[in-house]
């Protein structure tokens, strides 16, 4: 196991390494000059000059790479084209956000799918079957920026339940202070009874949007996974020891079918993180996606750089992440080690 | 007990899923077909219109804000959806299949240089690496779209169909072509290839619905094609301020219309999966 952590963390490196390249090489192609635009036509040349300096764009290529390099692992990257704000500060700003409502988005998803993926295997052919059938093409299919905006219409507007929008501590729970920026897990962790709740109706909406993504994928493998794991010798043994068959089910067959679900859930983080980036330009949530997608937009490309590393890092550490733990879980796989 | 013998068109035909696709993604053919017979032009303002009119009349589907027919519109996005999703695809395959097959046939260093460049590709989120794409390019058009998905779909294109070599490679009838003196390049295009199509096929399919998915997504962003043009994503992204009126009528149904046709993508290329493997479940 050990052998196997330290190989995959030094594989890692090398693929973060060229990730960042890749990140540098396509910001820094992007047309136009970032100072011209910053200091408009009227501008002396000593100007221009230290703007090159302090953005980092003179000298060769690999050595304002190596510069970039340098300061993203201190997570300095510079200093917004338009606000001036120190990036890495704003990032850190950002950040939470997003994980809260991945992790939201992930945790629905999950409970939902590994329920209704277990249900449809034990009962193939009822109208559970069938709704855990559509669920999982329609999860896949509908956009989920889409989904928002009806998510907004109906329940936001129409019906009135939910709040669409605003992720602030004034919005969640005024009166409130909160110390970091996890609005919902701070609320919780501190037992604030009336932020929590107000964090959740929050966060309510886009989670359930940005759910039916991973929600698709995790009822369709929990439902061939348990089918699977319904066939096999230990379950006619459970029920030929005459287990009931709650406990056969409960403690047999869904622990083993869940490993390979666990899997599946963590690796649909880069579906979800693409998806939260559309679900937070829907909800105007103050993330990483609204974040990038506004300086794609401007060419912002400090903040660009910035977020697509930081996309890519989250990415790569959790993939890590899940497959150690999948090797953890599974003894099965630590023999083949070789492989 | 003509069960066993039935073809793959066959199979796909008797395969309900694979035949509700089939229907879905004619539905939406049909509308791009007819979009000429649309009452108004894609870019065509009623000049009489100053705020969104529901449906009825001369707009069946209503209009927005800006005095576009939101029906015809509709048609002439589906002639836009079909084909970002199929060029997007097709330029995937143009890269990611040759990329595949060498990689995968190749083996040794050429193997591992390419797939370690496919393994940087998806330590990207895809819309993230999208999104990058379609600034660099800077150009509000739907080709930026076209090429932003498709590059994203090269790295899953290539492992795919590395896979699909990897398998051929072992049979009998390969080493015999060796053994018959062909070229590499000969066994490659002529024998591997060949029996590779059946999941590249499928692949392409579902990366049509996929592709249709991101296009729309990069348009609803704002990296797609400007305003005027009758695109999907963009009717969603000009739509979006009435997702908190009354005006339900702009926004319903290019919504719908993807997801029909991703929908319809996803279940064709499933049914061909089942009917081109009948040992796949």
């Amino acid at each position: 196991m050990l052998v196997y952590t330290i190989r995959r963390l030094l594989f890692a490196v090398p693929l973060l390494l060229a990730a960042s390249f890749l990140v540098f090489a396509i910001v820094t192609s992007f047309p136009g000059d970032p100072c011209r635009e910053k200091l408009g036509q009227a501008t002396t040349p000593e100007a221009l000059a230290k703007c090159r300096k302090d953005l980092n764009l003179d000298g060769p290529f690999l050595e304002r790479f190596g510069t970039f390099l340098g300061g993203a692992v201190k997570l300095d990257f510079g200093h917004d084209l338009r606000t001036d704000e120190d990036v890495g500060d704003v990032v850190l700003r950002r950040l939470p956000p997003t994980i809260e409502l991945a992790v939201v988005a992930l945790g629905i998803a999950f409970l939902l799918g590994s329920w209704l993926g277990t249900r449809s295997a034990l009962r193939p052919g009822t109208w559970l079957d069938m709704v855990g059938q559509i669920v999982s093409s329609l999860g896949v299919s509908i956009p989920v920026f889409w989904l928002g905006m009806m998510l907004i219409a109906v329940f936001g507007v129409w019906l009135d339940w939910l709040p669409f929008g605003g992720w602030s501590s004034v919005d969640v729970a005024p009166g409130t202070t909160f110390h970091t920026d996890f609005l919902l897990f701070e609320s919780l962790v501190r037992l604030k009874g009336a932020a929590f709740l107000g964090a959740l109706k929050h966060i309510a909406l886009p989670a359930l949007a940005l759910s039916t993504i991973p929600l698709a994928t995790i009822t369709r493998m929990t439902r061939s996974a348990v089918l699977e794991e319904l066939g096999r010798d230990y379950v006619t043994t459970a029920r030929a020891k005459g287990l009931p068959e709650r406990r056969v089910i409960g403690r047999h067959v869904r622990r083993n079918a869940l490993i390979p679900v666990v899997t599946i859930t963590g690796l649909q983080l880069g579906t979800l993180l693409s998806g939260a980036v559309l679900t937070e330009t829907v909800f105007s949530w103050p993330g990483m996606g609204t974040y990038m997608v506004n300086a794609a937009d401007q060419r912002n490309y400090p903040v660009l750089m910035a977020c697509m590393l930081l996309f890519v890092v989250i990415f790569v550490v959790v993939n890590l992440v899940v497959d150690l733990l999948y090797h953890w879980i599974d003894p099965r796989l630590r023999t083949g080690l070789s492989s | 007990m003509t069960g066993r013998r039935a073809g793959p068109l066959r199979r796909l035909l008797r395969d309900k899923g694979a035949l509700v696709g089939l229907v879905l993604v004619g539905l939406v053919v049909l509308m791009a077909a007819g979009a000429n017979l649309a009452p108004w032009g894609p870019k065509e303002i009623d000049r009489s219109v100053y705020e969104p009119v529901p449906p009825g009349g001369n707009h069946p589907l209503g209009t927005d804000g800006t005095g576009y027919d939101v029906f015809s519109r509709l048609l002439y996005g589906a002639r836009i959806s079909l084909m970002t999703g199929l060029a997007s695809v097709v330029l995937a395959l143009l890269v990611g299949v040759p990329l595949g097959a060498i990689s995968g046939y190749a083996g040794g260093k050429v193997d591992t240089v390419l797939m370690r460049i496919v393994d940087v590709m998806l330590a990207f989120p895809s819309v993230v690496l999208a999104i990058a794409i379609a600034a660099l390019l800077d150009a509000r058009t739907v080709g930026t779209v076209i090429v932003a998905v498709a590059v994203v779909a090269v790295p899953t294109v290539a492992r795919q169909v590395r896979a699909s070599v990897l398998q051929v490679r072992g049979l009998e009838y390969v080493t015999a072509a060796r053994a018959m003196g062909f070229s590499p390049q000969r066994i490659l295009v002529r024998q591997v290839l060949p029996n590779c199509l059946a999941p590249i096929l499928v692949l392409a399919t579902l990366g049509v619905g996929h592709a249709i998915l991101a296009a729309a997504g990069l348009s609803f962003l704002g990296l797609g094609p400007e305003a005027r043009v009758a695109e999907w994503g963009v009717m969603l992204k000009d739509g979006y301020r009435y997702a908190t009126g009354r005006e339900q009528w702009v926004i319903v149904p290019p919504g719908v219309a993807i997801a029909i046709t991703v929908l319809g993508f996803n279940l064709l290329g499933d049914g061909l999966r089942r009917a081109l493997d009948p040992r796949a479940k």
